[in-house]
């Protein structure tokens, strides 16, 4: 192969990016801390269209976004050219077992993303066709509340040690939105 | 054969970014013939496998008799393929860029000299590809194809790039300089990345510019910059982050005002991508760029 040297360098970087171990043969200490730039600037790219795409999922994550995203895009680096979807797999990552054994995050927050997500696939589609989706948590009450009572997002975040109470909890807080 | 005598010229352009689409598309509605904006610059792979609506934007600015041109950040020149360039290449953006293209009809279309798309994978920023001899010819290999396939002048554009990853076999100059006269391909250079390399990596920008081959210079990007960035997985600080998200410095615009007087350009393009000010803000720097050129080539 002519260009064997560069496939191989190419190839170590995207270990580093998937957070693989690299074989330090093609790619020294100094390059990989100077890649590190490269992605950290990705995490902060990344933050800022999550807190666009995701607004409610973001304002529930935002105190372990960076790392948050790094493992998310160690694990789900995009095959499309195309930026917006790159956070595809967003609501798949937060389902993960891994997501749930390391961050300690409400139950309801896959669904929230979920939610979220699919509105923005309505809006970039050329199908308009509603989406089905099947959830568990009452989804659109939670994103009321989060956008009229912000001062409640404390509640919700720490509302997820039983699945049950966690509804309850969630149906007196929106009770609480409709009243006022 | 790269003809750039055959190109017409543009004059100033602007970035099209949706953050600032509706005051864009009023400014040329009000000012017509007195706009500063002559065209719009996007950035293709945003306008892919959308809905028509957003195409209708697109429309509605052509309409208005501005061209848009393509400047892409996923081609990923640099990247190295296994057996051929046709057999490593995304084909679903190709198509995508295709459709588009038949569309806005552009002149040329362009990418960095970079790599953002590993084993199918792409990282969402711009990779520096080492300056070494395997690179010139892969990049060549890769802009050849890309030319074949959408029979459009291609040119490359200089990065700002915060490592060479590994010992180079040149220096940058060389380097750019080699992928132009091997592809025969036309140069965008972004005068702002001229200044943010010369700065992080310790030479004179001028002499830069001296030694690159300008006559192939197409299309300018000019831009601002942060100073003293601070990575958050990296120990280093960075003295000058490529951000096109503040004012041009003085001393860009100077370099500019050098560049004018070396060579004749065709387009010239303010990139603006975040932390937008007012848009009148940006109108005051195009105005100011806009006076430099006419200075350089009345």
């Amino acid at each position: 192969m002519q260009n064997l040297r560069l496939q191989n360098i190419q190839n170590e970087i995207l270990k580093y990016f998937r957070g693989e171990k690299f074989n330090p043969e093609f790619l020294d200490a100094e390059a990989l801390d100077e890649l590190a730039i490269y992605k950290s600037l990705t995490i902060t790219a990344f933050e800022e269209y999550l807190e666009n795409i995701f607004p409610c999922t973001y304002l529930l994550i935002q105190d372990k976004i960076s790392e948050i995203i790094q493992d998310y895009l160690e694990r789900h680096l995009s095959v499309s050219a195309v930026y917006y979807e790159s956070a595809r797999a967003f609501p798949e990552f937060i389902k993960s077992d891994f997501f749930q054994d390391k961050y300690d995050l409400p139950n309801f927050l896959c669904e929230l993303a979920l939610v979220e997500w699919a509105e923005i696939e309505l809006r970039n589609s050329s199908d308009k066709r509603s989406q089905q989706l099947k959830l568990n948590y009452p989804i659109t009450k939670i994103k009321l509340l989060m956008k009229e009572c912000p001062e409640e997002i404390d509640e919700l975040k720490t509302a997820d040690v039983d699945k049950e109470l966690e509804i309850l909890d969630i149906r007196q807080l929106t009770k609480h939105v409709s009243q006022s | 054969m790269f003809e750039k005598n055959k190109l017409r010229n543009y004059g100033l352009g602007l970035g099209l970014r949706a953050a600032i689409q509706k005051e864009t598309l009023s400014y040329i509605k009000a000012e017509a013939e007195q706009s500063c904006i002559q065209w719009l610059e996007i950035v293709p792979e945003n306008y892919i496998y959308k809905p028509k609506a957003q195409l209708e934007i697109l429309k509605e600015f052509m309409d208005g008799g501005k061209p848009i041109i393509p400047h892409s950040v996923n081609l990923s020149i640099g990247t190295a393929y296994k057996s051929s360039p046709r057999e490593n290449y995304d084909r679903r953006l190709l198509e995508g860029l295709k459709d588009l293209f038949k569309l806005i009809q552009p002149p040329w279309f362009s990418d960095h000299v970079s790599c953002t798309r590993i084993n199918g994978f792409y990282l969402q920023e711009l990779i520096p590809v080492p300056f070494i001899q395997e690179s010139v010819d892969t990049i060549v290999d890769n802009i050849k194809f890309l030319e074949d396939e959408f029979q459009l002048p291609f040119l490359i554009e200089n990065p700002s790039y915060y490592s060479t990853l590994i010992k180079p076999e040149m220096t940058e100059a060389e380097f750019l300089n080699k992928i132009l006269e091997k592809a025969d391909c036309g140069l965008l250079l972004d005068i702002n990345n001229v200044y943010v390399n010369a700065i992080n990596h310790n030479y004179n920008p001028m002499e830069f510019l001296n030694s690159l081959d300008l006559s192939r210079t197409v299309q300018v990007h000019i831009a601002g910059h942060l100073e003293d960035y601070q990575a958050q997985l990296s120990k280093r600080t960075l003295k000058i982050l490529d951000t096109h998200g503040e004012l041009i410095k003085e001393e860009v615009l100077a370099l500019f005002k050098y560049l004018l007087e070396k060579t004749e350009v065709k387009a010239v393009l303010l990139e603006r991508d975040s932390n937008f000010p007012e848009f009148s803000n940006i109108i005051s720097e195009l105005v100011r760029v806009k006076g430099m050129m006419k200075i350089a080539y009345c």
